[in-house]
């Protein structure tokens, strides 16, 4: 079983809360433990959630500034690690606005043989089907920073970070709602993935073609992505997190043999621990 | 007639001295009464639930349904006040409660004042904590 969706990004923290010297030199650090829940739909065919690991999430939340370069983790999103790291190093740095080099994963690769215990559990959609890496891209950040929202355009390369070719684009709004102790936060995401990016993750070569798998070479795509999330304190250490997100694959997506459907909805429900 | 006028005058004089005596004298075992009452009010409690309230960040004004309570051994007049702010008031009561909404970025004390000697008898509080540490910086969060 595995998932497929757009990947995250992260915490955009110049200074964190925690710092500590080390030969003279002060590094920001923060981390945090999570524990979540989700229940997940995913565009691609005959993936559904059915076991207990499917709906669980432990993760491990690091987040390390030295002199302007970072670890960035996302602490509204207790998901897997590899997904979850973000490295960067800050070019410029202004009160409303940050231009970063980013390093991040913008999709998450997924490889049948390892996602399923036994071959003959496979479905036959996805049998001899090769595997794709995640989309390790390299790139831009600009952020602009308002008084309770943040926008930010992400424009990054996949070569030579990735096995897929191509670039991906990425604007992203937030806005924070203050409500008595909660933190609730609206998102909103459009990402748009080359021609190249596409067709490495959802298109089918020749060589993996069969009779319920035809041959296809996908166009270039997008996806649009609504969230709101919320986060309550429990205590000194705890905060219980709870998330909604709703995303729309383009028609790019939908053409694909592999892919059932043009939305995927995911719920999730978490703690995390600071450290 | 003189003579008589000066008894009578010394009568007036004594009359007096005795109203005005007794009087004070009254009022003086008043106010030792209302002293030993107070002094024999030896065990008051006064407490907050909760007495902590997290926020989710440092500097950020933290939010709680606050009960303050308190009871004392012999019946009085008491306020709770929270900085000389009187937020309720009790005529010759043993204790009570008092639920109100708790809503500062920082500790507050809360005093039971026993009303007539606007005496402080016991005082609580209520910290305010958090998760994060205030910065200045901007975050970026994201869910999936």
């Amino acid at each position: 079983m595995f998932l497929f969706y757009a990947s995250s990004t992260f915490a955009n923290d110049k200074k964190l809360d925690k710092e500590t010297t080390i030969f003279d030199e002060t590094f920001s650090w923060q981390v945090m433990a999570g524990i979540t829940i989700h229940k997940s739909s995913t565009i691609l065919k005959a993936i559904e959630q059915d076991s207990v690991e499917n709906f669980l999430d432990l993760s491990l939340l690091i987040d390390l500034y030295y002199r302007g370069f970072f670890i960035q983790t996302n602490h509204r999103r207790a998901s897997s690690l590899n997904l979850g790291l973000e490295f960067g190093y800050q070019l410029m740095v202004n009160d409303e606005w940050e231009l970063d080099i980013i390093n991040k994963s913008y999709l998450s690769g997924y490889a049948p043989r390892y996602s399923w215990t036994n071959d003959e559990d496979i479905p036959p959609l996805f049998q001899g089907l090769a595997d794709r890496d995640s989309a390790d891209g390299i790139g831009l950040r600009y952020s602009r920073y308002y008084d309770n929202a943040e926008l930010s355009v992400d424009l990054a390369t996949l070569p030579p970070r990735s096995a897929s070719g191509g670039w991906i684009a990425n604007v992203y709004y937030t806005h924070l709602v203050p409500y008595r102790n909660w933190d609730i936060y609206f998102g909103a995401e459009l990402t748009y993935f080359s021609q190249k990016v596409l067709d490495y993750y959802i298109g089918i070569d020749s060589d993996e073609a069969l009779a319920i798998r035809p041959e296809y070479q996908a166009n270039s795509g997008f996806k649009t992505q609504l969230e709101v999330f919320a986060q309550h304190p429990i205590s000194k250490k705890w905060t219980f997190n709870t998330g909604l997100s709703t995303s729309y694959y383009s028609e790019s997506f939908q053409d694909s043999p592999l892919v059932g459907q043009s939305n995927e909805t995911q719920l999730m429900v978490g703690v995390i621990y600071v450290f | 007639m003189y003579f008589k006028l000066g008894k009578g005058a010394a009568w007036l004089i004594s009359i007096y001295y005795f109203v005005v005596y007794s009087h004070g004298a009254q009022a003086q075992q008043q106010k030792i009464n209302k002293d030993v009452q107070v002094q024999v009010i030896t065990e008051v409690q006064f407490s907050a639930t909760p007495t902590n309230c997290v926020a989710l960040r440092q500097g950020r004004k933290c939010f709680a349904k606050v009960a303050l309570s308190w009871q004392v051994t012999t019946p009085g007049d008491f306020c709770v006040q929270q900085d000389k702010k009187i937020i309720q008031c009790w005529k010759n009561s043993r204790g009570s409660q008092v639920f109100f909404e708790f809503e500062s970025e920082q500790r507050m004390a809360y005093q039971l004042v026993a009303s007539h000697q606007k005496k402080i008898m016991a005082e609580t509080v209520i910290d305010v904590s958090w998760v994060h540490k205030a910065t200045p910086r901007k975050r970026r969060w994201r869910i999936f």
